[in-house]
């Protein structure tokens, strides 16, 4: 069995065919004979039933009690010839079968369980996981109840085009469940919870079946644009012997989709004849090659790049990395460029918040030319609005942004003039100059309030800096309610080093999404900085546990506003409108995490974590990190309790 | 925790626009505002009661939640910084009361829930605070 599941999700269209044609895929075409495409999974089957048994019992007696070859372990090889190597699991009856053979059953290969306190966070974790390694790992949760705690974390992963395999048992013979609580956790359709948030679902009737769907569902999750896929597996497929010889077919990828050359051809065109081109980019890069390849782009045309932060992009030490002054340069821009965009709509103009009636306000100039370059129109669902507010592009190309950007950029190559070519002189000094004093404001805005109490945001962010910036770090947590302040003032170049935030703004992600990217990054010695905000923790705390359990070396640095701030503004916000309890003591009913304050240093200790804090006073900070980044490079998770600014 | 679901995307996108919007409200859009003005029915600076009462003050109306205990801003998903560059107080004033310059203004505190002589409190906190340390913070 070959498959070549190590690979990157975002694997670029030349890694790609030389892997095809390592393993001598036939893209696409269905084979005449199945059985050629497929290696037998059951190789453990067939001496058991009629040899002699070892304690004594007659044939119908080991029929009575005993299963020698359970489906559940085909199921597991099913999983490990996909190169899947964890599986997240909170464990529930309906898939006992399946998590006794992944454990006990003898294939090397199998996925290693990672024990999770709630299936949000599992999925969470498996989330954060591929979003650093570039491959999904598996969940296995009940159908039932499973599927409806994990529900959230799946819509942040659907939102975020994250590949996940997530697994659910179900006890689908009726007559099969002796118990009421079978019955309790059973379903006509257990996917039902979660299908409007995956990409694929299927819940198979035999072994064969489950092998062909499996797969089937790893492919759909790894084809851009990406997401999660569920199969619900029956209890008795599990734990009733294999029956007949099913085989595992064999994974083979899709080709990344690239761009039409004749509409790729007229965005270069545009793009070389613009004065002001500007690019931007959020869902784009899945590897170092994706980011030196914008970077080409970028340079050849002078364009400045506006990030919006849902992947590592772009450095944002390249002077043409100007995101923190978007608002001018896409104001003055005359041709944009989308690359994996989900907001079009926002490009060019915005709504204002409050207003009856609604009002746009045109951001852009008038005569602007908008091009896009993704995959959110190839695969939409109509429950979940996430697809945002409908917006024409001028030159809308339907494609992997990564796999067209070579196209684009030999395009752009032979479109160039000399005079062309002339221009980018002067324009590169300007954009510099901008560039420049855009980040020697940032670093000036970062000192106001330095020595506060509590801590400023950016006060902490630099201190966190001071202690990793000499290692080989990686930031594993969003930072939109941290001010971005990361974005602004730490070096990020790497494509690991930022892996961009929930998805669907889902709460609750932070925690176990990092935990799950700091097993990630610990196959590869990196440092992982988990800036976490307390709101979000105290929906997955246990998620720390499973830091501790599984020895995954992560920094946890909270921070601690003791509210649910943003709330506390969207309540101070409709108080100040209806003109009537805007004080403090009004606003906060409902949204401050206070009285008690949480001691998020003992309740990382109660889990067996090294932990320091609360601390409030920055002096007190670098030595505390200092320690606490000693813990983490010697393989342990911490945590750090900082009492911060609201932003 | 499963009640929660989907409430809270929403808001927070909706917050979220608000936010990048007020960033947008930059001194230049402030400085507009004073430009035009030329009258404000305000307390005068005579109304003071100290700092100390200015920041209480500046808290329980919860000025803090998007620019910080010392206005110093709160970036995209906050406000802006205003402080200790605070602009003159009939500008202060109008940015307070109407808010403008943006299409995601902040919003607006009418005298019915802040009056003239707290404002003037707020304005005094703010503008006693000092400036950031000298020293260059070493970023990247």
């Amino acid at each position: 069995m070959t498959t070549s599941s190590d690979k990157p999700f975002k694997d670029d269209r030349r890694t790609f065919l030389k892997s095809a044609t390592a393993v001598g895929i036939s893209l696409g075409l269905p084979s005449t004979d199945a059985r050629s495409e497929m290696s037998s999974g059951n190789e453990a089957q067939a001496t058991a039933v009629d040899s002699p048994d070892r304690d004594g019992y007659t044939p119908e007696q080991r029929k009575r009690y005993f299963v020698d070859a359970p489906g559940s372990d085909f199921m597991v090889r099913v999983l490990a010839s996909l190169g899947i190597e964890y599986i997240a699991v909170n464990p529930g009856a309906s898939f006992r079968g399946l998590h006794e053979s992944l454990i006990n059953s003898s294939d090397s290969a199998k996925p290693q369980i990672i024990t999770c306190l709630h299936e949000e966070q599992a999925v969470a974790f498996a989330h954060g996981y591929a979003k650093v390694t570039g491959k999904p790992m598996a969940v296995a949760c009940h159908g039932t109840v499973g599927f409806q705690h994990a529900s959230m974390a799946v819509y942040n992963a659907w939102c975020d085009k994250v590949p996940i395999l997530i697994l659910g048992g179900n006890h689908r013979d009726a007559a099969s469940r002796p118990f009421p609580v079978l019955w309790d956790h059973s379903a006509q359709d257990p996917v039902a919870a979660i299908r409007d948030a995956t990409k694929w679902d299927d819940q198979p009737a035999s072994l064969q079946h489950f092998a062909e769907s499996t797969v089937r569902a790893y492919r759909v999750a790894i084809t851009p644009p990406m997401g999660p896929v569920a199969i619900a597996i029956d209890s008795d497929l599990q734990e009733r012997p294999v029956d007949g010889d099913p085989q595992i077919p064999r994974l083979s990828r899709v080709l990344p989709l690239q761009g039409d050359p004749g509409a790729v051809h007229e965005a270069a065109a545009q793009l070389v004849s613009a004065e002001a081109p500007v690019i931007v980019v959020e869902r784009y890069a899945g590897s170092q090659e994706g980011i030196n390849r914008l970077v080409e782009l970028a340079e050849l045309l002078q364009a400045v790049v506006i990030d919006r932060g849902a992947r590592m992009n772009f450095p944002n030490t390249h002077y043409l990395n100007q995101t923190f002054i978007q608002a001018q340069h896409l104001a003055q821009a005359d041709v944009i460029l989308g690359l994996e965009l989900t907001d079009v709509w926002g490009l060019i103009q915005q709504g204002r918040d409050r207003s009856e009636p609604p009002v746009t306000i045109r951001t852009a100039r008038a005569d602007v030319r908008v091009i896009t370059i993704g995959t959110a129109d190839l695969f939409v669902k109509s429950n979940y609005q996430n697809f945002q507010r409908y917006s024409c592009a001028d030159i809308p190309i339907s494609a992997d942004a990564q796999a067209t950007l070579p196209a684009l950029i030999e395009a752009v190559r032979r479109l160039m003039t000399p005079q062309r070519s002339s221009t980018n002189t002067p324009r590169a000094a300007r954009l510099r100059d901008s560039g420049n004093r855009m980040r020697a404001a940032l670093s000036t805005e970062a000192r106001y309030a330095w020595n506060a109490r509590p801590v400023s945001t950016a006060r902490l962010c630099m201190e966190i800096w001071e202690q990793i910036k000499s290692k080989d770090w990686a930031l594993t947590s969003p930072t939109a309610f941290k001010a971005s302040w990361p974005n602004k003032l730490w070096a990020m170049e790497r494509h690991y080093q930022y892996i961009g935030d929930e998805g669907g703004y889902g709460i609750g992600y932070g925690c176990p999404a990092s935990v799950g990217a700091g097993l990630g990054h610990r196959a590869h010695g990196r440092l992982a900085v988990n800036i976490q905000g307390d709101g979000d923790l105290m929906y997955a705390p246990g998620a720390l546990w499973t830091a501790v359990h599984h020895q995954i070396p992560l920094l946890t640095v909270m921070h601690n506003n003791a509210a649910y701030m943003q709330e506390t503004m969207l309540i101070q916000a409709m108080a100040l409108q209806r003109r009537r309890g805007v004080t403090q003591d009004k606003v906060k009913v409902g949204t401050e995490i206070d009285n008690p304050r949480i001691d998020f240093a003992a309740l990382a200790k109660s889990m067996g974590m090294w932990s320091a804090g609360p601390i409030d006073d920055p002096r007190e900070l670098r030595e505390v990190l200092r320690r606490a980044v000693a813990v983490v490079a010697g393989g342990e998770p911490a945590l750090v309790d900082v009492l911060c600014q609201p932003r | 925790m499963s009640a929660q679901i989907g409430c809270r995307p929403g808001a927070r996108r909706i917050i979220a626009r608000w936010c990048v919007g007020l960033r947008a409200v930059s001194s230049v859009s402030l400085l507009v505002v004073c430009s035009q003005l030329t009258a404000c029915n305000v307390a005068t600076a005579t109304d003071r009661t100290g700092v100390a009462d200015g920041r209480d003050t500046y808290v329980r109306y919860g000025c803090h939640e998007c620019h910080g205990f010392e206005g110093q801003g709160g970036g995209a998903y906050g406000g802006p910084r205003i402080a200790p560059q605070i602009w003159p107080l009939e500008a202060f004033t109008a940015q307070v009361r109407r808010p403008r310059g943006s299409p995601f203004a902040m919003p607006a505190y009418s005298p019915t829930v802040l009056d003239d002589a707290e404002l003037a409190r707020i304005y005094e906190y703010l503008r006693g605070i000092s400036g950031p340390p000298r020293k260059n913070v070493q970023s990247r």
